[in-house]
């Protein structure tokens, strides 16, 4: 699963996701996208899951990308720990997502089955998202 | 080169204007040019449409109320991050012999025949930027892939470009690569067959 290789500080803040995405919002690889509509937060377990998902689907002829990258680390206390005594250890890892972030990119496959594909994709996710086709795409 | 003719509304600049167009049904746009007087219009985006989805330039002929025909390249056009609409449009005029930079879409042709045996043809690069003369402006960029095998990669410098078409881009920037298939990608094709 991604996760960073090290980071300078291991808890971080939880900031809220409040605004639309000003960067990685275009298809820059593929020919396929998934789009995000919402913001939140994608664990890099729903990440592999969708990946694994739209791989299984697309097979061997399908080149994947995926443009997001869980960076931030999520902290949690042990069951039935009081209070205070610090801040728990972390959890797990999540990208910070804004809305109209590309989330995947695909190429290689014929739209229909790309469009399946990221729909299953889009199941193992935790906000609204789109398929998108490159302005351009003249088909296969 | 095919020539898009659009009409074009003057637009006011003040606060929320371009805001109130958008919800009216227009696009904001600005008209310039070396020499030339900037001008903010407004353009339908339905007539935007060969200019946001063609697979070629376009040179636009765009028609003012108040002035003759101006001939232009549209420079670059922003689209809403989530919704995908175009938002706003540049525009440059064009001036005979003075030369200009436009981005010109890339075609391929022929299949690779890297492709042919097993690999993946990855086209990194869709439009080319170049520095040409207005009336030299041409429709697509042609770049053959049919001796490209797996491993191998079309470089802009490699690109049978004519003389009178300058690359604006990093000469050693790969157009299009055939890629052969990963052990990662290999990998998970056996886990997803194993459990489909």
């Amino acid at each position: 699963m991604l996760m960073p290789k090290r980071t300078k500080f291991r808890r971080m803040h939880r900031p809220k996701v409040r605004r639309i995405a000003k960067r990685g919002y275009e298809i820059a690889f593929g020919d396929f996208a998934l789009k995000a509509l919402e913001g939140g937060w994608i664990t890099s377990r729903q990440i592999e899951a969708a990946r694994v998902a739209m791989t299984r689907k697309m097979r061997r002829d399908a080149k994947i990308w995926i443009r997001i990258f869980p960076d931030r680390s999520i902290t949690r206390k042990p069951q039935e720990v009081r209070m205070g005594k610090g801040k728990g250890l972390p959890e797990y890892w999540v990208a910070p997502v804004e809305p109209g972030r590309i989330l995947f990119e695909a190429s290689g496959v014929a739209r229909e089955l790309a469009e399946e594909a990221m729909r299953l994709a889009q199941a193992k996710l935790p906000i609204k998202t789109k398929f998108i086709v490159r302005r351009d795409y003249e088909g296969s | 080169m095919d020539v898009l003719q659009l009409e074009a509304r003057p637009r006011e600049v003040r606060k929320n204007e371009a805001r109130r167009l958008r919800r009216q049904g227009w696009v904001p746009a600005v008209i310039y040019g070396h020499g030339e007087p900037t001008r903010h219009v407004a353009v339908r985006p339905l007539a935007l449409r060969p200019l946001i989805y063609g697979r070629k330039a376009y040179l636009v002929r765009l028609l003012l109320p108040d002035s003759p025909p101006l001939m232009c390249i549209s420079k670059e056009i922003q689209f809403h991050p989530v919704t995908d609409e175009p938002i706003h449009v540049d525009f440059q005029v064009l001036h005979a012999g003075e030369k200009v930079s436009l981005d010109v879409p890339i075609r391929l042709l022929g299949s690779a025949r890297g492709v042919l045996e097993g690999g993946k043809l990855v086209q990194a690069m869709h439009v080319l930027r170049i520095r040409v003369l207005p009336s030299q402006i041409p429709d697509y960029i042609d770049v053959d892939v049919s001796e490209l095998r797996i491993g191998q990669a079309l470089h802009v410098r490699e690109l049978p470009l004519p003389d009178y078409i300058e690359p604006e881009v990093d000469l050693d920037a790969v157009v299009v690569s055939v890629q052969g298939k990963t052990v990662e990608e290999a990998e998970g094709e056996s886990e997803g067959s194993a459990s489909a």
